[in-house]
């Protein structure tokens, strides 16, 4: 199966990265030469370096006998036109194109297949919705939510008080009477699927599996208080933090948005009356005395530059804020974030790569996460009739040993999964698995 | 500037309201008033006539662009000739003696103020009173619509000077051709006419009463054909009817258009119609409070007296139930306050407008945010949209001229030596287009004793209250001549 990757920015080579460790073919075009080079350089693939809008070039990349054509550059337009020339020259099944634009996207594209775009990503609508979904949980860690149940994934990293530092997870299990499943460690850059005499060590990232009742005694017991949100101040006023103010007005939570362009603001502050706009930028420490931002719950940062988001975060936490999220793109980043004092580090990148991801292997899969910059994911599957793993005890399939079934859904129960029980049609199964045993796993969940 | 064009547009504005006027000479034919038939048909003959000369010399000139300025101009001209030839039949038939009385009598129709310097409105012939209540009518939806409506020789400079003659900031456009917006305008006017009037005479009421007080709510004019006015009749439905068609005429026009065409949502979500509402529904409570156990006694009889003469007094229409001049000092302060509201944007209302108002309430508001957070963007919302800057501004400037055109008035009128009630009432109800007052100039009074050149100054305040002010006064800024 080939795939062609129109676009070698930080999404393509993302998604280039997954689908190639996962055995497929990828064909990446990009038209800048240094890029192209840096790529091919870096990534086991093709790299065509020219325009992705000729038909020849396209031609050129193999579409004729292609499975998938994803276009991730940074032009709305151009990712449209590109996917609307590939429908009309080639037969290729799947055509995905990453729209930035609000109306674009909530065109009735899908339905009436607008260019032969089959799947449209917008990738500031799932980091808002992923912010939100953070702060309705408390934002005290990155949440990852299920559908069909009420388990959710959430990730700690352990510090030196905790209940969980230098004890194995046997007696951590023991030790905390709720239910919960350690579906993965991450440690020096290396993802771990822990077994029980596996030892948690200071500044471990956890992964953990449990109810959102359950997990706020975790929580307490592991060393991080919940607070309650209501008081919260946005940072950046762009799409991604209009987005998320949307979803966060219509909770009843006090809003403070900050944003530097004074033309923003008049926008902003037409869209969201309840919500106090403020025209300053944030670097500018007298804000904080002047607007007594400190007091503030939570802080979201979600300007353009990282960097600034970070720092942010950062200094509001001296400030006396009691939660911070900040929007980073970079991977490297992303670890350091969870290490200083920053509660929630959110990528857009991860975002819109989950959600390409999850659409090119649809079919039982209803939802896919990615862990730790794609060092392992996490698959939502439904079980029917001929999958793979149904109606075979666990402990007789061969699982890849870096994957772990997590939980399986049956009705209403969660149910704990133990090597003599079956996976029956209709079961909703929560699993892990490094990114090396992607496309061992797909032998059992596919049909 | 192209004067011949004014002349022009003017010359046909006075061949229709002459044709307007042989309706009370047809009522005069009717009833076997001679006098008052020739003083109509001598009016319509040299009006009619020099206007058609006129017209037919300037025929060839082509009514194209017509300019802001040019707009402000013809509008404030064409009120000022309308109100002089409608003075008229009233003097040439000897029933106004006075010119001075006769032009204050008809601009005061007109502006839809309502107020009359007649001591004994039921001595005049009937086809007088009837032009005397039709002046109103004509004036309530704007003279200047009505030529546009009629006329779609305007072209381009149409919407300007419906700008220019529409009460409030804005003008909203229904149709795309702006002669197409006046047409409809005028037929909402007269389909409410012509239920107003029905409703009337089921009340009791025969075709010339109904007709001439329909007129006077519709256009919130306040003249009477009865020296004691709608109280004459004495019936809690005639009331009522008048009262909920006086709040009708106090709603944009635009609003009753999307009513009509089932559009409930805009209605719904429009600022100063819920203000307005606001405003009438709680002044009618508080003033039914006050009058209860002092001047009536039973709730249903407060709450008829207190809806009738808020709805009366906040739309500028200016009829009267009752002499509030003997309500308790609280009740008559009530209807003080309620003279600074006037009608809404786009109605046939006067005064300040509740839009107005409640830009200028939602702006002190804002200023006062400021203070908090002094980098705050806060945004002015009317209707769920944002208002803009200039708008704001445009508000803040007529706020001050208004206020400022109160205390010149007034103090014209206080060098005669009248009462300082007297004296500001006169203002505040001459400006906001009202009618009745305070003072010697109370509901059950007339302005007949005032001086000749009070009344003018009065006349002048009535037009310069109808046409916003701006329109009036831009005229007299030296800038405006310049080229």
């Amino acid at each position: 199966m080939r795939a062609v990757i129109l676009g070698a920015g930080v999404v393509g080579v993302q998604i280039a990265t997954q689908l190639i460790s996962e055995g497929k073919d990828v064909v990446i075009i990009e038209k800048d030469p240094e890029r192209a080079k840096y790529v091919s350089g870096r990534l086991d693939c093709i790299v065509v370096n020219e325009e992705g809008t000729g038909i020849s070039a396209l031609r050129h990349a193999g579409l004729d006998d292609s499975s998938i054509f994803i276009s991730v550059t940074n032009s709305d337009e151009v990712n449209m036109i590109a996917c609307g020339l590939v429908a009309s020259e080639f037969s290729v099944p799947v055509k995905i194109a990453r729209v930035r634009n609000l109306d674009y996207s909530r065109a009735k594209i899908m339905e009436k297949s607008f260019l032969g775009i089959d799947f449209i990503v917008n990738s500031e609508v799932e980091t808002a919705r992923q912010i939100a979904n953070t702060i309705a949980l408390g934002a005290d860690s990155d949440v990852m939510l299920f559908e069909n149940t009420d388990l959710q994934m959430r990730n700690v990293v352990v510090s030196m008080a905790s209940y969980f530092a230098n004890r194995t997870v046997k007696d951590i299990r023991h030790g905390i009477k709720e239910p919960f499943l350690m579906a993965g460690i991450v440690r020096d850059n290396e993802f771990i699927i822990p077994t029980g005499d596996t030892v948690i060590r200071e500044h471990d990232n956890i992964y953990l599996l449990a109810t959102q009742k359950d997990f706020t005694r975790i929580f307490i017991q592991a060393g991080k208080r919940q607070e309650t949100i209501d008081r919260i101040a946005i940072v950046g006023g762009g799409r991604i933090g209009e987005l998320a103010c949307q979803y966060l007005i219509r909770t009843g939570r006090k809003i403070t948005i900050i944003e530097t362009n004074y033309d923003r603001c008049k926008v902003l502050s037409d869209r969201f009356p309840d919500a106090l706009v403020l025209n300053a930028d944030i670097s500018d420490e007298t804000i904080f005395e002047e607007e007594d931002l400190g007091s503030r719950d939570l802080m979201v940062a979600v300007t353009d530059n990282q960097e600034l988001n970070m720092l942010a975060s950062l200094y509001a936490k001296i400030m006396g804020v009691k939660r911070t999220v900040a929007l980073v793109a970079n991977a490297g980043y992303l670890s350091i974030a969870s290490r200083l004092d920053i509660d929630v580090a959110i990528s857009p990148k991860n975002s819109t790569v989950d959600a390409i991801m999850k659409y090119i292997r649809r079919g039982n899969i209803k939802s896919l996460h990615s862990l730790f910059g794609g060092k392992a994911e996490v698959i939502e599957f439904l079980a029917n009739e001929k999958s793979g793993m149904v109606g075979r005890r666990l402990r007789d399939l061969e699982f890849p040993k870096q994957s772990l079934i997590l939980s399986v859904v049956r009705g209403e129960k969660n149910i704990l999964p133990h090597g003599n029980m079956a996976v029956e049609p209709g079961d909703l199964v929560l699993m892990v698995a490094a990114k090396e045993s992607i496309p061992e796993i797909e032998r059992f969940i596919q049909d | 500037m192209n004067p011949l064009i004014l002349v022009k547009i003017i010359s046909l504005l006075l061949i229709i309201i002459s044709g307007f006027m042989a309706i009370p000479a047809g009522i005069a034919l009717y009833c076997g008033e001679e006098n008052p038939f020739a003083a109509f048909a001598g009016t319509i003959a040299v009006t009619a006539a020099c206007s058609a000369a006129v017209f037919f010399v300037l025929r060839k000139k082509r009514a194209g662009a017509l300019s802001t300025r040019d707009g402000f101009l013809m509008v404030t001209l064409s009120w000022v000739l309308a109100s002089a030839i409608g003075a008229l039949p009233f003097y040439v038939s000897g029933s106004i003696p006075s010119y001075t009385d006769a032009f204050f009598e008809t601009i005061s129709g007109f502006t839809t103020t309502g107020a009359s310097i007649l001591t004994d409105i039921e001595s005049l012939p009937r086809s007088m009173l009837f032009w005397r209540s039709l002046t109103h009518w004509l004036g309530g939806m704007g003279i200047v619509v009505l030529t546009v409506a009629i006329l779609p020789l305007m072209g381009v400079g149409g919407l300007q000077l419906i700008q220019a003659e529409a009460p409030g900031p804005t003008v909203d456009r229904l149709t795309p051709r702006i002669a197409g917006t006046a047409k409809l305008l005028w037929l909402i006017y007269i389909g409410f006419t012509v239920a107003e009037t029905i409703l009337l005479m089921l009340g009791g009421m025969d075709l010339f009463d109904a007709l001439t007080h329909t007129f006077g709510t519709l256009a919130t004019g306040g003249f009477s054909v009865k020296n004691a006015g709608v109280g004459h009749y004495q019936s809690a439905y005639i009331d009522a009817i008048i009262t909920v068609f006086m709040l009708i005429a106090g709603i944009n026009f635009t609003l009753h258009f999307r009513l009509l065409t089932g559009r409930f949502k805009l209605l719904l979500r429009d600022s100063e119609l819920k203000a307005y509402l606001l405003i009438f529904a709680s002044s009618t409570a508080v003033l039914a409070f006050t009058l209860y156990g002092t001047s009536h006694q039973t709730v249903g009889q407060c709450l008829r007296y207190a809806s009738f003469q808020t709805a009366s007094i906040m739309t500028t229409t200016g009829f009267a139930t009752a002499d509030y001049e003997q309500w308790a000092i609280i009740s008559q302060i009530i209807l003080f306050i309620l003279m600074f509201v006037g009608g809404c944007t786009g109605s046939t209302g006067g005064g300040i407008k509740v839009m107005r108002l409640v830009v200028l309430f939602k702006q002190a508001l804002n200023e006062m945010k400021l203070l908090i957070h002094p980098r705050g963007v806060f945004t002015l919302k009317l209707s769920g949209s944002m208002v803009k800057k200039d708008i704001v501004y445009g508000v803040l400037g007529f706020f001050f001229l208004y206020v400022a055109m109160l205390l010149a008035v007034t103090f014209i009128v206080a060098s005669a030596d009248h009462d300082i009630t007297t004296s500001f009432t006169a203002a505040l109800t001459t400006v906001g287009n009202i009618g009745p007052a305070f003072g010697k100039i109370g509901p059950m009074d007339n302005y007949a004793f005032f001086e000749d050149y009070i009344k003018w100054i009065l006349s002048f305040a009535m037009l310069a209250g109808r046409l916003e002010l701006y329109t009036v006064l831009v005229i007299f800024l030296p800038g405006f001549w310049r080229r």
